[in-house]
């Protein structure tokens, strides 16, 4: 009885101020810490102050994957230094810090910042500008979540493919990483072609040695200078020869200055209903099924094509090691419910793959650009704003949920 | 009474520090326990805990268990000390972390209190400045907190709703994966 009232006694229960609301909306989950944001409009301006931003210790990040968290675009339009990390369904701003990895320079005016390569969560950026005539190079890979960036040496000149290797650990930017140049060369004294790499680590601090590996396959050289597909610690790509579509694989043993590169062969069929395709036509995009899960990896090649996108796939079979690519397309996608297809049959070009989120970046003439969701199949328009592909420099990218933090467009 | 002026009682060992709760009540607790909090400590160091320490903001019923888990993580402290400086053997180490599983179930029993509780306990503890505890009371309600709705999160923490209809739910709009 005694117990009883003096629990009453306790109730109602003490305010707690709303500092310490934060403190423990801090140490919950994404989707908790949103919710809290929607309770009230003081809350929710806290939460989406940066300076909350230093207290969050997010927990059971690791259970919730949150797909559309994770893809954005990041945003330089031309003309002013504002960088904006844009949501990719609805073409909102995530953020619109100052600069977010392309330093703002005062008084050099003529600096040009590009983003080269993107991967979880990072963006490897090329700034090109002239100091008192003489021009200079800096390459640099930032998170443009939490603003930290890293300088990197710039190593040998070469002409082909950034790419960015994202790992585990600590570094400069939070993240360690590595950074490829990838160029097709072609053997000045056996006339094969063969590919050519070098690796940045940011463990070692230092680039390594070139390694050139043969091709097995007298392929053209511009589809290896596309954005290569990694999965399953492999460098993937599509490219042609005269007669057929092949998806290049390449290993690479850093450590031991090593590479290997195996062809797979895909069927006549697809050889047939696609002929002889140019790389910068970008119609065609390697890419993951939404099944792939693990070391189950099954690779697909989307066509454009008119109004529809189809779909084909590779199926690895028990343990061995080659992929069986089927006879015809498995799935085909129609665009023209969102895309009015009408105008610009034929022409919308497959940019980007994003590996995480399973969605493809997609440009239509007219500069729109739209998101396909591979796992629902949904396609997404990017509303017009003031970014398309002339007036803006862009980075298709994606977040990694452990550098998410909250920003919100509707404050008060 | 512990007099923080006089010379051989500072030498003394277990200085003792008069606590009084907002309801008066006396609590006498040793100089290691009390220091626990960054309050009391700034508190001892200035010099001013003659004649006891006037907590007006925390209860007695609060205070005791404030006081609990002082005690209890004083001593896991010193524990720590001790093993860095006399023991390394194994023999000791197992000591250690079966002293270091016995605070993990302390606290655990500890934070076994309805959430007026807890709520008092969260207030004491950043009103006293006691780290770890705030720490190990905030997680316990964020914990707790997870799936709630914003509905259920006002009602949670007494907030007054202040959006309208409209702007609740183009904030659901802009967020949608935290509400599904």
């Amino acid at each position: 009885m005694r117990k009883r009232s003096r629990r009453g006694s306790s109730s109602p229960p003490s305010q707690l101020p709303l500092d310490l609301i934060l403190e423990i909306a801090a140490r919950s989950d994404p989707a908790t810490l949103v919710r809290c944001a929607a309770a009230c409009k003081d809350l929710r301006r806290h939460v989406a102050d940066p300076a909350f931003r230093t207290r969050l210790r997010l927990r059971h990040a690791d259970h919730c994957f949150v797909a559309s968290l994770l893809r954005g675009h990041l945003v330089e339009t031309r003309g002013d230094d504002n960088q904006h990390l844009v949501r990719y369904d609805t073409g909102r701003r995530l953020a619109a810090a100052g600069s977010l990895c392309f330093p703002s320079d005062s008084g050099e005016p003529s600096r040009l910042h590009e983003p080269m390569a993107a991967r979880d969560g990072l963006v490897l950026v090329r700034t090109t500008g002239s100091k008192q005539n003489v021009k200079e190079e800096e390459l640099r890979v930032c998170s443009p979540a939490t603003g930290r960036s890293q300088i990197i040496p710039r190593g040998a000149t070469f002409h082909g493919q950034y790419v960015l290797l994202v790992g585990d650990g600590g570094g400069g930017v939070g993240r360690a990483f590595q950074v490829l140049k990838v160029s097709p060369v072609l053997s000045r004294r056996s006339r094969h072609r063969c590919l050519q790499i070098q690796t940045f680590s940011s463990v070692h601090g230092a680039w390594g040695p070139r390694i050139r590996v043969r091709a097995p396959h007298d392929v053209h050289g511009g589809w290896l200078r596309r954005t290569p597909l990694v999965a399953n610690e492999a460098l993937y790509w599509l490219c042609r020869s005269d007669t057929s579509y092949y998806v290049f694989k390449l290993k690479l043993d850093v450590r031991a200055a090593a590479a290997e590169v195996t062809a797979t062969k895909l069927p006549a069929s697809f050889h047939g209903a696609q002929g002889m395709a140019a790389a910068g036509r970008k119609n065609m995009l390697l890419a993951t099924m939404p099944a792939s899960c693990g070391n189950q990896l099954c690779l697909c090649v989307l066509v454009a094509d008119g109004g529809n996108i189809s779909v084909w796939s590779s199926q690895s079979r028990g343990g061995s090691p080659a992929a069986r690519w089927s006879e015809r397309p498995e799935a085909v996608i129609k665009i023209g419910a969102v895309m009015d297809p009408t105008s610009w049959v034929g022409r919308c070009r497959l940019e980007w793959f994003a590996e995480r989120s399973g969605v493809v970046l997609m440009v239509a003439p007219g500069s729109q650009y739209f998101w396909l969701d591979l796992r629902s199949r949904q396609i997404f328009r990017w509303p017009l704003g003031p970014w398309t592909v002339e007036s803006a420099m862009n980075c298709p990218y994606e977040m990694d949920l452990s550098s998410w933090v909250p920003t919100f467009c509707i404050s008060f | 009474m512990a007099s923080a002026g006089s010379g051989d009682e500072k030498a003394a060992a277990a200085a003792m520090i008069t606590l009084i709760s907002s309801d008066n009540e006396k609590f006498e607790v040793t100089e290691a326990t009390a220091t626990l909090s960054q309050t009391i400590r700034h508190m001892i160091e200035d010099g001013c805990t003659d004649g006891g320490v006037p907590l007006p903001n925390v209860t007695s019923k609060i205070l005791a268990r404030v006081i609990e888990y002082c005690k209890k993580h004083a001593t896991a402290a010193a524990g720590e000390e001790g093993s860095s400086s006399s023991f390394s053997d194994a023999a000791f180490l197992e000591v250690d972390r079966a002293f270091l599983e016995e605070l993990e179930e302390f606290d655990d029993a500890f934070l076994e209190v309805d959430r007026a509780t807890l709520f008092d306990l969260i207030l004491a503890a950043n009103y006293l400045d006691i780290k770890g505890l705030l720490n190990l009371t905030c997680q316990k309600v964020a914990d707790s907190v997870k799936g709630k709705t914003p509905e259920q999160i006002r009602e949670m923490y007494n907030i007054v709703n202040d959006l309208t209809p409209e702007e609740e739910a183009e904030i659901r709009r802009e967020t949608q994966w935290a509400f599904e």
